[in-house]
């Protein structure tokens, strides 16, 4: 059985989206506006078909805009397509832009519960873990000041130590380890090793 | 077995749901009263200088009051239980919005971000009570035993009303961003047509049908009733319990209509 498997996937992003402009954006610019409505939608997907076996890590590379991101956000069912089936077998977990999920005034440790939680732990799941991830985040001494006084290696160092614990089935990826320090880049390896990860 | 598997899912599903509302909810409270040395002090005071502010305007300078009470206390019973509502909604178009980055990545109940807001300044509403209290022993009042009842009561009606506008009005901000520019001035319309500075008997008959169709009038009221006269007013309540369950119909519909696309919009 395949981890994730993506048959024949469009997403096009639809044109309500222009909408979004607000009234006054929308009034000033009438017929700019019925010009965008009247454009096909922006088709970020187009029959995308794709899949990962158990075990497997793969890396997508793209220009910017070419569905990297899109296709990461449909494995993840944070969005719908428009056609196309997809499965996934497993626990997702999310890498997301750095400290997304978190709070910079709270600590190291209750920004550990609060992520773990919105990633679909449940507090105890994360108590049973906590051990785990301070000692994995290597941010013992820091655990109990507030994360803004962090630096953005040591988020996002947080950010992928409550993601592996989260055990994860199939671990997404998005230009999150750009900041990443090469003993956090040692870690992805530590990671992606027991899942499916992908890039 | 199979319908205990399920059982056991929906249970886990269920702690799990109240596990993220309990956390958002905690993050509230303490970005709100540890990042600041007077937490508390904000949360009674931004109602107090409302409250003082409607004394100076229309107590003292147009010598308006309502017959029966002193009018600094019955604008304070009106005015805590508005300034719930008022944040609440007041705060809902950045609901979604400001949590664009986890919407757009991450799969969870979308509307555990309305409920934990509106469920904590619930919990502020709660927390400024004792003001009240105090503010009713100073003018000769007295609390009662009603309140027991009355608060967990009236205050559930309350948070239906508000959590299914919030959510409502989060929801739609999604797709129209001009929303929150229109927010302001409908709430600030509504508080001038719900009986908070003024009491309801006092609006002449002919207009009584319009306070009978405000959808927050009968909370406000029942409010007023329970904190002044230690009346737990059951019609008034159960007219606020039938607003409250249209408000949270109304919000669930529009929110089941339109989350499934938050995703790609926020």
């Amino acid at each position: 059985m395949n981890a994730i498997r993506l048959d024949h996937v469009s997403k096009a992003y639809p044109r309500h989206r222009h909408l979004t402009w607000g009234l006054k954006e929308s009034l000033l610019h009438l017929p700019d506006l019925i010009r965008r409505l009247r454009v096909e939608p922006f088709l970020a997907l187009d029959d995308v078909c794709l899949e990962v076996a158990k075990g497997e890590t793969i890396g997508i590379i793209g220009a910017n805009g070419s569905g990297k991101s899109t296709m990461m956000a449909l494995i993840a069912g944070a969005i719908r397509p428009q056609s196309g089936t997809i499965e996934v077998n497993g626990r997702v977990a999310p890498l997301l832009e750095l400290g997304a999920g978190f709070h910079y005034g709270l600590t190291g440790r209750k920004n550990i519960v609060m992520n773990g939680v919105l990633m679909g732990l449940t507090r105890r799941e994360v108590a049973e873990r906590m051990d785990a991830i301070v000692a994995f985040s290597g941010l013992e001494a820091w655990l109990n000041m507030p994360i803004r006084t962090y630096s953005s290696g040591m988020v996002a160092r947080l950010d992928f130590s409550v993601a592996v614990h989260l055990d994860p089935e199939i671990l997404l990826i998005d230009e999150i380890l750009a900041v990443g320090t090469p003993t956090s880049m040692q870690s992805v390896m530590i990671g992606s090793t027991s899942s499916g990860g992908k890039e | 077995m199979t319908t205990l598997t399920i059982a056991s899912a929906t249970h886990r599903r269920m702690s799990y749901v109240a596990d993220l509302i309990f956390v958002l909810v905690q993050k509230e409270m303490k970005v709100r009263y540890k990042n600041s040395a007077l937490g508390y002090a904000w949360s009674v005071a931004n109602p107090l200088l409302f409250a003082a502010v409607y004394y100076v305007a229309l107590g003292v300078f147009l010598r308006f009051n309502v017959p029966g009470y002193p009018y600094p206390l019955f604008l304070i019973a009106g005015q805590f239980p508005w300034q719930w509502l008022a944040t609440s909604v007041g705060g809902a178009p950045m609901g979604f919005i400001a949590n664009a980055s986890l919407i757009k990545k991450v799969r969870f109940p979308r509307f555990v971000l309305i409920a934990g807001s509106v469920l904590s300044d619930a919990i502020h509403f709660l927390l400024t009570i004792p003001v009240i209290v105090l503010l009713l022993l100073w003018y000769g009042f007295a609390p009662s035993w009603s309140w027991l009842p009355g608060i967990p009561l009236i205050g559930l009606a309350q948070f239906l009303t508000v959590y299914g506008i919030a959510l409502a009005v989060a929801s739609v901000n999604v797709f129209f961003r001009d929303l929150e520019r229109l927010v302001g001035i409908f709430l600030q319309a509504l508080f001038f047509l719900t009986p908070v500075v003024y009491s309801a008997s006092i609006v002449p008959s002919k207009y009584q049908v319009w306070i009978g169709l405000n959808p927050i009038a009968p909370l406000i009221r029942a409010w007023q009733k329970l904190f002044l006269d230690g009346d737990l007013d059951l019609h008034l309540v159960a007219a606020a319990y039938l607003s409250g369950l249209v408000c949270l119909a109304v919000g669930s519909l529009v929110y089941r209509e339109l989350s499934p696309r938050f995703g790609e919009l926020v």
